[in-house]
C-alpha cells in the first residue's frame, strides 16, 4: 500500500473543504443565538422552535413531502418497468434508442427540462399546482431509478427467472416471486434517491409550481432574498440531514446487497 | 445392460417421447444445432455428450421451452410444442448454473415448485423432506444458497428439479461439482428414481464414463450436430468415426490403406466383437458354431444343456507353423480387410470390417486394453514390434506407451493383477504388442 503522505492529506483536507466547509457553517450558524447571521453569540435552539410555528414553512413543507413522495412512489414503478424492459425485454426495434434517451434527462440542463414541462402544462390546460410538480418530479426522478435497477438486472442471472418459470410460474408470477425479491434493494435505494432528489429541487419546481403550491425550496430561496435568517439556516440544516440519512440509506443498501453473490 | 425384448429405440411401433424434426438452431448467424433429428422414448436415460459449446445445453433449452427452433419441429409426445410456454410444459429443469433463488431458503427452493402446483401442508412438507433426504441436505434446510458449497447448491438444484416428479426430466451437467464416491451414489440414486418412477431423464454430462454408467442410449456431439446416437456399449465398441472412437475413452489411431481379404471356406470366427487375445493359448483350436449358431445355443439349448465351452472362442490363432509367416500360410479366419499401415511391416487383420472398405484410406481405431503385450513374440494373429516409451501405472490397470518400429505410438493397457515390483515390463523394453481380429475397428473418417 501506497503511504499517505502530506500531499493526499492536503489535497483530501481542501477537497473536503470546498465540500462541506459552507454546509458546515450553516448548520453551526442555525444554532446561533444571536439573530445575525454573522455573529456568534452562543448556542440556542430558538430558531428551531420558531421554525415550527412558522406555518408558511410548515406549509410548504407538507407540500414538498407530498410531492416528494408522490413522485418518488411513481417514478420508481416507471423505472423499473422501463428498466426490465430495456435489460430483459430482448431485441426490438429502436432499442438503444429507447434506452439512450431514457438517461437523456440526467443530462438535460434543468432550465430546460422545467421550461419544457412548463409549456406542455400551459398547451394541454393544466393548472399549475402540486400535481404538476408531482408530474414534473417523476419525469427526473424516474430515470435515475431505471438507472439504478438496470444496473441491478444487468447483473442479474436470467436463469432464476427461467427457473421460475420452468416449475411453473406464469410470467408475472416469476417476476412476483422471484425478480422482484432480488432486485428490491436496487429499487429501494431508486426510490429514496428520486425522493431526495424531489426534495432538492429548485429550478424545475419554480417553473412549474402555481401560487397554491410552494415547496421548500422555493420557499426558502424566496425568504433569502429579503435577507438571510437563522430560521432559514435552521430549515436548511433539517434538510440536509433528510438528505443525508436517504443517500447513505441508499448507498448502503446497495452495497450491502452488492456483495451478495447474486446467481448462488 | 440385458435387452431381451427389442429395445423402444429399436422398436419402429413405440411412439417416441420426445421427437426432433429436422432442427436447426441458429443465433445470429452462429448455428448451434445444425438441421438434426432425434428420437427419445418414454423411460430412457438418454445421455447428452459433447465438447463445450457443442450445444448440448441448446438442445435441452430447446425442450423446456426457452428457445424456439429457428427451422424444424419438436415434439413431445406427439404435440409440437412450439406454441407451448416453459410453464406449460410438463419438463422439468436442472440449470447448469443451478439458478436457485438466492433470497429463498433451501427449503423453500425445493418446495418453489410444488407450491406452484398448489400443494400445500403436509403433502408439501412430506415431499420437500423426501427431496432433502434423498439429496441428504436435511441439516441445510434452513441455509440460503449463498451459505452452501457448490456441490450442495448442485444437489438442491437436483432436489428442485425432481420436486415435482416430472414427466420428463432435463439434467445439465447435475453432478459435475460433486466428489467420485458421491457421485456415483447420486449416479445410482438417479438410476433408481428412473426405474421406479418411469421419468425420462435427458442428462447432459462432460464425463463419458457417467454417459455409460447411467445411459441407455448416448448422443455424442460435435459442433451442433450428433456424430452418433446408440447404446454406451456400441459407442465404445463399434464407433461411427474417428472423433467418436477418440472422444470415449482412450483410443490408438493407425491409419493405412486397406485391402479386402480373399475370402475363404472358413467361416469368420469371432464376428461378433471378439475379446483381445491378450493372454495366449496354446490348446489346439476347437470348432466353433457361427454367430447364428451361438446365439441359438445360448438362448435355446443352454437353459437345458449348460453352457458351451467358449474357451477358445478369443481368436487365438493356431500353433505357428513356420518363421516365415505370410496370410497365406496361416489358417486365417476369412473376410474383412488387411491394412497396411508401414512399409515393411505386416498388415492389419481386422477381419469384421467391411470389405467395401477395399483401396479406401482408413484408421485402425483400438482400444488399449484390447491390446496384449509381451515380452516374447505372441502366437497372435496381430503382433508387432515395438518399444516402451512411457507407463502409466493408474493403480488397477498400467498403460504401456509403445512406439512401435515405424513410431507409431500405441497404448496398450495391462490389469495390475500382480503387484507393482513384480512388473516384467519396464521402460526402454523391446516387446510385441497382439491383438485380435476384431479387437478394432475401422473407420473411414
Ligand atoms: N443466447 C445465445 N446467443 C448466442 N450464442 C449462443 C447462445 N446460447 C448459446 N450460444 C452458442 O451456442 C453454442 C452451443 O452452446 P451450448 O450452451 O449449447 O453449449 P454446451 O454444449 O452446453 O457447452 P458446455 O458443455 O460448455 O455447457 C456455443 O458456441 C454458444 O456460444
Ligand atoms: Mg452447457
Amino acid at each position: 500500500m501506497k503511504r499517505f503522505t502530506w500531499f493526499n492529506a492536503t489535497s483530501l483536507t481542501i477537497g473536503f473543504a470546498f465540500l462541506y466547509l459552507p454546509m458546515i457553517v450553516l448548520v453551526v450558524y442555525s444554532f446561533n443565538a444571536s439573530k445575525l447571521v454573522t455573529v456568534w453569540a452562543g448556542f440556542s435552539t430558538q430558531w428551531y422552535v420558531q421554525l415550527f410555528t412558522n406555518s408558511d414553512f410548515a406549509q410548504s413543507a407538507l407540500v414538498t413531502l407530498k410531492v416528494g413522495l408522490a413522485s418518488a412512489s411513481i417514478a420508481t414503478i416507471l423505472g423499473t418497468m422501463a428498466a426490465y424492459v430495456m435489460i430483459r425485454g430482448g431485441r426490438f426495434f429502436g432499442r438503444t434508442l429507447f434506452s439512450g434517451m431514457i438517461y437523456a434527462p440526467l443530462v438535460m440542463p434543468e432550465v430546460i427540462t422545467g421550461l419544457s414541462l412548463l409549456l406542455l402544462f400551459i398547451a394541454i390546460g393544466l393548472n399549475r399546482d402540486a400535481f404538476t410538480i408531482i408530474l414534473a418530479h417523476t419525469t427526473f426522478g424516474m430515470c435515475y431509478v431505471s438507472v439504478v435497477v438496470s444496473a441491478r438486472l444487468s447483473t442479474f442471472d436470467r436463469s432464476l427467472e427461467e427457473a421460475a418459470l420452468d416449475l411453473g410460474c406464469s410470467p408475472l408470477a416469476a417476476f412476483r416471486l422471484v425478480t422482484l425479491p432480488i432486485i428490491a434493494p436496487a429499487v429501494v435505494s431508486g426510490w429514496l434517491l428520486a425522493f431526495t432528489l424531489s426534495l432538492d429541487d429548485l429550478v424545475i419546481a419554480s417553473f412549474v409550481s402555481g401560487p397554491g403550491a410552494t415547496t421548500l425550496p422555493i420557499q426558502i430561496f424566496s425568504a433569502v432574498r429579503l435577507g438571510v435568517n437563522p430560521e432559514i439556516n435552521a430549515l436548511s440544516t433539517l434538510m440536509i440531514a433528510i438528505v443525508t440519512i436517504g443517500v447513505v440509506t441508499a448507498s448502503l443498501i446497495t452495497k450491502y446487497t452488492a456483495r451478495r453473490p447474486m446467481d448462488a | 445392460m440385458i435387452q431381451t425384448e427389442l429395445a423402444s429405440w429399436d422398436d419402429p411401433e413405440t411412439r417416441p417421447l420426445i421427437e426432433f424434426v429436422n432442427v436447426t438452431k441458429r443465433f445470429g448467424d452462429f448455428t448451434a444445432i445444425d438441421n438434426q433429428s432425434l428420437k427419445i422414448y418414454k423411460g430412457e436415460f438418454f445421455a447428452l455428450l459433447g465438447p463445450s459449446g457443442c450445444g448440448k445445453t441448446t438442445m435441452m433449452r430447446m425442450l423446456a421451452g426457452f428457445e424456439m427452433p429457428t427451422e424444424g419441429t419438436i415434439r413431445i409426445d406427439g404435440l409440437d410444442v412450439s406454441t407451448v410456454p416453459p410453464n406449460k410444459r410438463a419438463v422439468n429443469m436442472m440449470f447448469q448454473s443451478y439458478a436457485l433463488f438466492p433470497h429463498l431458503s433451501v427449503w423453500d427452493n425445493i418446495a418453489f415448485g410444488l407450491r406452484r402446483e398448489g400443494k400445500s401442508g403436509q403433502a408439501l412438507t412430506a415431499r420437500v423432506e423426501e427431496m432433502l433426504r434423498l439429496t441428504r441436505m436435511e441439516k441445510f434446510a434452513r441455509r440460503k444458497p449463498h451459505q452452501i458449497s457448490g456441490g450442495q447448491r448442485q444437489r438442491v438444484a437436483l432436489a428442485r428439479s425432481l420436486a415435482k416428479a416430472p414427466k420428463l426430466l432435463l439434467l445439465d451437467e447435475p453432478l459435475g461439482a460433486l466428489d467420485k464416491k458421491l457421485r456415483q451414489e447420486t449416479q445410482f440414486e438417479l438410476m433408481d428414481i428412473q426405474e421406479s418412477t418411469g421419468t425420462t431423464f435427458v442428462i447432459v454430462t462432460h464425463d463419458q464414463e457417467e454417459a455409460m454408467t447411467v445411459a441407455s442410449r448416448v448422443a455424442v456431439m460435435d459442433e451442433g450436430k450428433l456424430v452418433q446416437v446408440a447404446t454406451p456399449d456400441v459407442i465404445y465398441e463399434a464407433p461411427n468415426s474417428i472423433y467418436v472412437a477418440d472422444f470415449i475413452g482412450d483410443v490408438s489411431l493407425i491409419s493405412g490403406v486397406a485391402k479386402s481379404r480373399v475370402p475363404s471356406d472358413v467361416a469368420p470366427q469371432d464376428s461378433a466383437g471378439g475379446q483381445p487375445s491378450a493372454q495366449q493359448q496354446d490348446t489346439p483350436r476347437q470348432p466353433q458354431p457361427n454367430a447364428f449358431g451361438a446365439w441359438l445355443h445360448d438362448t435355446v439349448f443352454e437353459p437345458v444343456l449348460g453352457a458351451r465351452s467358449k474357451s477358445d472362442e478369443q481368436a487365438v490363432e493356431p500353433a505357428q507353423q513356420e518363421d516365415t509367416v505370410t496370410d497365406t500360410v496361416r489358417e486365417l479366419p476369412a473376410g474383412g480387410i488387411a491394412i497396411h499401415w508401414a512399409d515393411g511391416q505386416d498388415p492389419i487383420i481386422a477381419t469384421n470390417a467391411d470389405p467395401c472398405l477395399d483401396g479406401k484410406t482408413v484408421n485402425f481405431s483400438i482400444r488399449p486394453e484390447k491390446i496384449g503385450i509381451s515380452k516374447a513374440r505372441p502366437d497372435a494373429l496381430n503382433a508387432f514390434q515395438g518399444k516402451v516409451i512411457d507407463i502409466a501405472y493408474l493403480g488397477h490397470v498400467s498403460t504401456y506407451h509403445v512406439v512401435l518400429t515405424n513410431g507409431l505410438k500405441i497404448m496398450a493397457q495391462v490389469s495390475n493383477t500382480r503387484r507393482i515390483s513384480r512388473r516384467s515390463i519396464t521402460w526402454e523394453d523391446d516387446v510385441w504388442i497382439s491383438f485380435s481380429s476384431t479387437a478394432g475397428v475401422a473407420l473411414e473418417h
